[in-house]
């Protein structure tokens, strides 16, 4: 008999604790693994033929626990790197010519949230990129007293690269410099600068206007090359009136050839400690670092397409 | 014999000058013409682009400077100052329609010859 009642204690002050060690543990609070937003601002520049840089914004949830670095992609490929928190560029390499279409997205942790995850995606080519004229020297363009020449075709098909023109070949330009008139170092267009020789015939190129740099790496897209705005054909811009602290200014140009197709360029022109004219006595001359050419008609155009 | 003192004077004057024009060392001048393959030249096939010239004058291929527009055109091989042979500096200017060299011709032997002192594009 004791020992029944013993047992039916037992189990009774075994209930009681049971029920209060139940009482006494934390509610189970159902977790939510939110999804991580989107990098923005999402830019792009070619860096030669088989390269472009990306450039994006943060995404907001690099502070959040689970973002695991970004993904990016090209053309539906994933690029073997991933980007960790603060990192926000990169370049893809090993492209081939023409357009791709590039993809940034935040990774998590809890990789069943990625397949989802909100992205930004930009289209855009590589370009070609020219540091040195055709007879592998620097890329000038000689003020108007020189015996050199004043003009540049931005991509000579015989030496597949700029080629520094005098005025007698001035039909070939695609931009050059004036410094006829005093004071003045215009670029521009053939016929927007005034300079005799010509027969009439001039390329149709606008550049657009001057943007501070101090390479032409600085300058990223996410608009149409298109889309931007250029000056008219007979409109030049006199660097003697840019004054900036940077190493220089890049500008774009649109040729636009007969049949109506365009083609884009970035060209980025460095200003010397003395001013925009290097060297000295009658040869002196205005440098450009360097110039990104694309030869695929109409590229590159950046699209923006959020998901 | 004022007159002969006259003749005499002009006579030596010419003279000095003439030793002057001799012992002065002979201005370097501009010559304009294309770049071309010596090999090429012999063959009557001209056209040449930049990579095939630097690639001829990297095997060893004479690349010359021709001047004139004919077909006969006059040959010149360019020398460095230094005095090493400037046909890799030459074929660098293959794709252009003209190349200038500035320099000193001279002929040996029968063989025209720049030495340079600058080479540059006359497009």
């Amino acid at each position: 008999m004791k020992i029944s009642k013993l047992l039916t204690m037992g189990l009774m002050v075994g209930s009681l604790g049971f029920i209060g060690c139940t009482d006494d543990e934390d509610p189970v609070t159902p977790t939510t693994v939110e999804s991580l937003n989107a990098p923005t601002n999402l830019k792009a520049n070619s860096k030669d033929d088989k390269s472009v840089t990306l450039s994006w914004t943060a995404s907001a949830s690099e502070t959040n626990a689970n973002f695991n670095g970004y993904e990016i992609r090209y053309d539906g490929l994933p690029y073997d790197y991933t980007a960790t928190a603060g990192n926000t560029t990169v370049t893809v390499s090993g492209l081939s010519d023409g357009q791709h279409v590039f993809t940034v997205k935040a990774l998590s942790k809890d990789t069943t949230l990625n397949k989802n995850s909100a992205e930004i995606t930009i289209a855009w080519a590589p370009a070609w990129r020219f540091t040195k004229n055709i007879n592998d020297e620097d890329i000038v363009m000689y003020e108007y007293t020189s015996t050199y020449g004043s003009g540049l075709n931005l991509f000579d098909e015989a030496g597949e690269a700029p080629k520094c023109l005098k005025v007698a070949s001035i039909e070939e330009w695609t931009v050059g410099i004036s410094t006829k008139n005093d004071g003045e170092i215009l670029f521009g267009p053939a016929a927007a600068l005034g300079l005799n020789g010509s027969d009439g015939t001039t390329k149709y190129v606008q550049i657009s206007s001057p943007l501070e740099a101090n390479s032409i790496d600085d300058i990223f897209d996410s608009e149409a090359l298109s889309a931007r705005t250029y000056l008219a054909n007979n409109v030049a811009v006199d660097l003697a009136n840019i004054t900036t602290s940077k190493a220089g200014v890049v500008f774009y140009v649109k040729e636009t050839l007969t049949d109506g197709s365009t083609r884009y360029a970035k060209l980025f022109i460095y200003k010397g400690t003395n001013g925009w004219l290097n060297g000295s006595g009658t040869d002196e001359y205005v440098k450009v670092g360097a110039i990104s050419y694309q030869k695929n008609l109409g590229l590159p155009y950046a699209k923006v397409a959020a998901k | 014999m004022k007159k002969l003192s006259i003749i005499f004077c002009a006579i030596a004057l010419v003279f000095c000058c003439t030793m002057s024009d001799a012992n002065a060392a002979p201005k370097a001048k501009k010559y304009t013409g294309t770049v071309v393959a010596l090999t090429d030249y012999i063959k009557g096939t001209e056209t040449l682009t930049k990579a095939e010239a630097v690639e001829k004058a990297e095997k060893g291929i004479p690349v010359v400077l021709k001047v004139g527009t004919t077909k006969a055109g006059k040959l010149y091989f360019v020398i460095n100052e230094d005095g090493s042979f400037g046909g890799k500096n030459l074929a660098k200017y293959a794709a252009n329609k003209k190349v200038i060299v500035e320099g000193i011709k001279k002929i040996k032997n029968g063989v025209n010859y720049i030495i340079a002192t600058k080479i540059s594009s006359g497009d």
